[in-house]
């Protein structure tokens, strides 16, 4: 033993115990078999445990160490889902708006044309839109509630371009302008729609204007008599816009021109309904060689909601082929391709209910 | 002093690289590990619990040291190698032979009468187990088998410190700087505790003993 405190009494009586105790022990300590196999079965229990927990995390790690392409694959299919999840739950906002916007609307009865509004050839510009039915007033409406504020996500909208495919640009040209001097709009005004994109999918029509604003629109149903002259068309098309009167009142050829007050959703269509329950022969039928449409939406530079009554017009020859707006839909995409590339885009742009010009674009 | 000897070899074996490798391989789980470590530690354990308390018999010893062995298997893992392994298995040790003490105290105060096995045979060779002679040897005619048990009784009623570095010094055979590295003492430290726990424990033996004398036998 080390040297330490001798001088206890004490210290001597612990040496004396321990050398009895030692003497007393004989034979070497060792471990009974059974005691050892108690122990071996714990030893196995105790890391038996923990080995599971162990190859799950080597497993995992091995995942997403070694598999590179299982992550980018699982990873592609989740913000696929997601996208596809955020077009599913706006559609069904939009169904619903839909729904609410056509409870809202009253059947119009009678358009009272206001008593100073004049038969006069500025006029026409309401007409050579297409005079939209109830459908497409109805969708106007709830486009006017729904879509004040663009809420498609960026991601659907690019799912939206890819599936759509089907675009063309188109640049207003300088005789597009009507009502008051387009030098009195401001700058940013006057860049509304000067280059914009239609794309057509789905029997859904989408303007894209330059500075990302989205305009949305159903195609029409359309309803006019298919015995309507094309030299009415003609003439309706040839006319210059002169929507407002000098005292301001707007002027009107058959029905009301479109004043700003008159954009409003529930009195915008009423003359056309009064003039489709008249003459509606084939409802499917187009009118001439136009597709109309009324497309909403707000613009982003000036936040204002942007309203447009507008037609597609497309080229003699192919107009020949597509006598109804089924026949267009129905058309693959290589004749759409070529109808957009040779069509014109004609209208009325209304912005805030207040400032309007005449749409007249061509392909670019 | 062979004993001494021999559990004091292990005790500096304990630091070495060989064992610090079988402590690593029973950590992962090597059943082969485990039985050299078994092999290795069994004896000095079994024989640190047999000094423990004279009332000890080898069964006990036995029954404690499979305890002592069960608790290592499921708590090596807190072992930092702060102190040789073999003491911690020591300290292990007193713990465990403590709750035997007290558990067989409480079976007692119902039974009365201590249950001795005379018939056991060595499990590991079948040859009958060495029932020490209850008759004095030449060194162990210094104390006598009362003198023990009150020796224990002595040390059972110092403070706990004061009884584990008396227990592990005596009965473990640690020397000053294994006491200081197992207690995070310094040396000196250790030199003056000790001292003043003899101390202490011969205060609280000296009116045992004097008892003890004024008896008319002693066994």
């Amino acid at each position: 033993m080390d040297t330490g405190p001798t001088n206890h009494n004490i210290e001597n009586r612990l040496r004396a115990y321990v050398a009895r105790r030692r003497h007393e022990a004989g034979a070497r300590f060792v471990m009974p078999p059974d005691t050892r196999r108690f122990l071996q079965t714990e030893v196995d229990r105790k890391y038996r445990s923990k080995e599971p927990r162990a190859m799950r995390s080597t497993t995992l790690f091995a995942w997403l160490g070694l598999k590179p392409v299982w992550m980018t694959a699982t990873a592609v299919v989740a913000i696929g889902l997601v996208a596809f999840l955020v077009r599913l739950s706006w559609e069904p906002h939009r169904m619903h708006d839909l729904a609410k916007a056509e409870q809202k609307v009253q059947p119009p009865q009678s358009a009272p044309a206001p008593a100073s509004a004049a038969r006069t050839r500025s006029a026409p510009a309401t007409t050579s839109v297409g005079a939209p039915p109830v459908e497409i007033a109805r969708l106007a409406e709830s486009n006017q509630d729904t879509l004040a504020t663009p809420r498609q996500s960026v991601a659907a909208l690019a799912l939206d371009r890819k599936v759509a495919g089907l675009s063309q640009r188109f640049v207003q040209t300088q005789s597009g302008q009507i009502g008051a001097d387009r030098s009195q709009l401001s700058q940013q005004t006057r860049n509304v729609l000067e280059d914009f994109q239609i794309e057509l999918a789905n029997g859904k029509l989408r303007v894209l204007d330059s500075d990302g604003s989205v305009y949305e629109a159903a195609v029409a149903a359309v309803d006019h008599t298919a015995a309507e002259s094309s030299a009415q068309i003609a003439y309706r098309s040839a006319a210059q816009p002169s929507p407002q009167t000098a005292a301001g009142a707007p002027s009107a050829e058959t029905a009301p021109a479109p004043t700003a007050a008159r954009f409003g959703a529930r009195a915008r269509m009423q003359p056309e309904k009064g003039l489709a329950s008249q003459t509606s022969v084939a409802p499917d039928t187009l009118f001439s060689n136009a597709i109309p449409f009324v497309a909403l939406g707000t613009n982003r530079t000036l936040n204002q909601s942007v309203v447009i009554h507008g037609r597609i017009v497309l080229p003699q020859e192919h107009g020949q082929q597509i006598k109804r707006q089924s026949d267009l839909m129905a058309s693959d995409p290589a004749t759409l391709k070529a109808l957009l590339q040779n069509a014109t885009v004609q209208g009325r742009v209304v912005i805030d209910a207040s400032n309007q010009f005449e749409l007249n674009a061509t392909p670019r | 002093m062979t004993a001494t000897t021999s559990q004091h070899s292990s005790t500096e074996a304990a630091d070495t690289p060989d064992e610090r490798a079988l402590i690593a391989r029973c950590r992962r789980g090597d059943a082969a590990a485990w039985d050299e470590l078994f092999e290795r530690y069994y004896d000095p354990v079994g024989r640190f619990v047999f000094q423990y308390s004279p009332a000890f018999t080898r069964e006990d010893v036995e029954e404690i040291t499979q305890e002592v062995f069960l608790a290592i298997v499921r708590n090596i893992d807190s072992f930092r190698g702060n102190s040789a392994f073999q003491t911690w298995t020591f300290r292990i040790a007193i713990n465990k032979a403590r709750d035997f003490i007290q558990h067989k105290s409480a079976a007692k105060r119902g039974k009365g009468m201590e249950h001795v096995p005379l018939d056991v045979s060595n499990p590991n060779n079948g040859t009958p187990l060495e029932i020490p002679s209850p008759a004095s040897g030449p060194d162990e005619a210094l104390i006598s088998k009362e003198e023990m048990v009150m020796l224990r009784q002595a040390v059972d009623r110092l403070s706990d410190p004061c009884r584990e570095i008396i227990e592990l010094r005596y009965f473990g055979d640690l020397s000053y700087e294994e006491l200081a590295a197992t207690l995070n003492l310094n040396p000196k430290t250790v030199s003056s505790r000790l001292s003043k726990c003899l101390d202490r424990l011969e205060e609280i033996a000296r009116p045992l003993f004097a008892g003890e004398k004024t008896r008319p036998f002693s066994v």
